[in-house]
């Protein structure tokens, strides 16, 4: 239908052009803001009419930001979090999927229907029960507190389960005629054969860890145990007047930078999870 | 007797080994985890939510006490809950209507698989990894009344300048714009991938057919993609009711509430203002409202799937 309908005659092509213009402008011209502004100085951030590209380009507003924002221990602090979780899912959740997806058992209808709870519930719904079983705990303001509820994810355990079905039982079971153990199953016939989908929700994983400020905000009030998003938030002042947006925007690029190169190394992978296993 | 206390030992061991190796088989094992996790930090927490909805809480002073309906009563007389249960309500809809026809659109667009097309796919993508609270304050500076860029626009057009998040009949859309912003690369990812499985097959037939690219889309294309439907919607959905980061930075909730949204309301009146019985009966409105959404959603979309 595709080729047929947007034969290359010149309208066409030129209405095509046209909206690949718009839709770059659209998504792509804020995110060039973003970068523009983080090299101007503040006086030029606050011209009207905005300037597009910085007249004198400060690449020192980098320095600046990392400096004030004590940006590498925010970093290492987003870092720890989001590859703990990941490490945590790993352990959780594709034996899980695996389970539900290749196995039978008694209870599974329902046993699924409860693990899947938390996509129709949002947990921001039940923060407060949360926030006060961590505080019973302990573990408000601990790395563990901030990263243990996050080893179960509905999301990551419904979109394996949907791609663990495609995998052909035969190979499970000559797996298993060879008297291969769960353990082995799931790192070495499982693991290999859905990498993409796996390497799809991990990156997924990282993205809401890195980005997350709701939990953050929530289960942390210590300074030593919290994210990159806090290092923004401590660039805005109350007065709005005061605010440096060159130097905020150069922290959001720098907080950006390393999903951007998750994302970049991962395109592929990502693809191809998502057209065979999202969906039905 | 050495030799039966050996066989015994042995017996034991061996019937140790079996149990421990069912246990590892077990595919109750592989699902233990997940599910300790699961109760302890999703379903007891509304649980949680629920009993504590009925009581009147208070940690400080150490009040515990059953209230009945009361706390149920108060936010439904309350002006402030109905205004943001309403902006909620509104907010969802608007995200939904806005971002998912927009990402069908896109992804049809973009489907063809050509060189502009897969670096343009990875480009609106991009919204999505960036963090709530980066696209909050790019909008905000890009929002602003006075030197922002988008008033700059609208005056380039003519358009008389917004005042934005400033203002208590735009703050709202404003939202709207951005969450909306966010989540399109996403779902069109989504549509994508759902378009490259319809099998070729069907669109030779409808060009056998000569169905019209109209008639195409809603004959064959929309039937076929319609079980991300489902996933979309409840995603959006869901995304729209928890929505927090960018009320908190954009507007904490104002001007006089008009951007005020659930879950920020519930963060205010439990964390805020210690009203625990009052917070969590909101929470379990949300939780019903989007119990009912899920729902009617399953329902509609079933329908539809047995249709086709």
């Amino acid at each position: 239908m595709k080729k047929g309908a947007f034969a290359s005659r010149s309208p066409r092509a030129a209405l095509r052009a046209a909206g690949l213009a718009a839709l770059i402008l659209v998504f792509v011209f804020p995110m060039f803001f973003m970068t523009s502004t983080s090299l101007k100085s503040s006086r030029e951030a606050n011209l009207t009419p905005p300037s597009l590209v910085p007249a004198e380009p400060r690449p020192e507003n980098y320095s600046s930001a990392w400096g004030r924002m004590n940006f590498a221990h925010y970093l290492r602090n987003s870092l720890l979090s989001a590859f703990l979780t990941i490490a945590g899912q790993l352990l959780v959740c594709v034996p899980c999927a695996y389970a539900f997806a290749k196995r039978r058992f008694r209870f599974k209808k329902p046993l699924y229907r409860i693990l899947l709870f938390d996509l129709i519930v949002p947990a921001q719904a039940i923060f407060f029960p949360i926030y006060i079983l961590e505080s019973r705990l302990g573990w408000i303001n601990t790395m563990r507190g901030l990263v243990i509820p996050f080893f179960y994810s509905a999301f990551t355990i419904f979109s394996l389960v949907q791609y663990f079905k495609t995998i052909p039982d035969e190979i499970l079971d000559a797996a298993r005629l060879d008297g291969c153990s769960e353990a082995r199953m799931i790192t070495r016939v499982i693991a290999p054969m859905a990498s993409p989908i796996i390497i799809t929700v991990m990156i997924f994983t990282f993205v809401y860890k890195w980005n997350d400020y709701f939990w953050t905000s929530i289960l942390t009030t210590d300074e030593a145990v919290r994210t990159l998003p806090m290092a923004i938030q401590n660039l805005m002042p109350v007065d709005h007047a005061a605010r440096e947006w060159n130097i905020i925007m150069a922290g959001n690029v720098m907080a950006l930078l390393p999903m951007l190169a998750a994302y970049i190394l991962a395109n592929k992978a990502v693809k191809r999870g998502f057209i065979r296993g999202s969906g039905k | 007797m050495k030799q039966c206390a050996c066989s015994e030992g042995d017996s034991v061991r061996n019937y140790l080994r079996r149990v421990g190796s069912a246990v590892l088989r077990s595919p109750y094992t592989l699902i233990l985890p997940a599910f300790a996790l699961c109760l302890t930090f999703s379903v007891v927490p509304a649980a949680l939510s629920i009993r504590d909805s009925f009581r009147s809480v208070d940690y400080v002073a150490g009040i515990d006490k059953f209230v009945g309906a009361a706390n149920y009563a108060s936010i439904f007389t309350d002006e402030v809950f109905l205004e943001v249960f309403k902006n909620t309500v509104v907010f969802m809809f608007c995200t939904v209507a806005l971002s998912i026809p927009l990402a069908v659109a896109v992804a049809l667009f973009l489907n063809e698989d050509r060189f502009m097309n897969n670096l343009t796919q990875s480009v609106i993508f991009t919204p999505h990894i960036v963090s709530f609270v980066a696209v909050a304050t790019l909008w905000m500076f890009m929002m602003d009344p006075r030197y922002g860029i988008l008033n700059h626009a609208l005056g380039l057009f003519g358009l008389p300048p917004l005042r934005w998040l400033m203002d208590s009949s735009t703050s709202l859309l404003s939202l709207i714009i951005v969450a909306s912003w966010k989540t399109i690369g996403f779902n069109s990812l989504i549509v994508i991938a759902a378009l490259q499985k319809i099998p070729p097959e069907l669109y030779e037939a409808a060009r056998l057919d000569r169905s019209s690219p109209l008639g195409t889309f809603f004959r064959v294309t929309l039937p076929m993609i319609s079980p991300v439907f489902v996933f979309l919607v409840t995603t959006s959905v869901i995304g729209a009711f928890s929505t927090f980061d960018l009320v908190k930075f954009m507007t904490e909730g104002g001007p006089r509430n008009s951007s005020s949204l659930m879950v920020y309301w519930i963060y205010r009146t439990g964390f805020l203002h210690f009203q625990i019985g009052r917070a969590m009966a909101g929470a379990v409105v949300l939780m019903l409202f989007l119990a009912a959404v899920s729902a009617l959603n399953f329902a509609l979309m079933n329908k539809r799937a047995h249709y086709q």
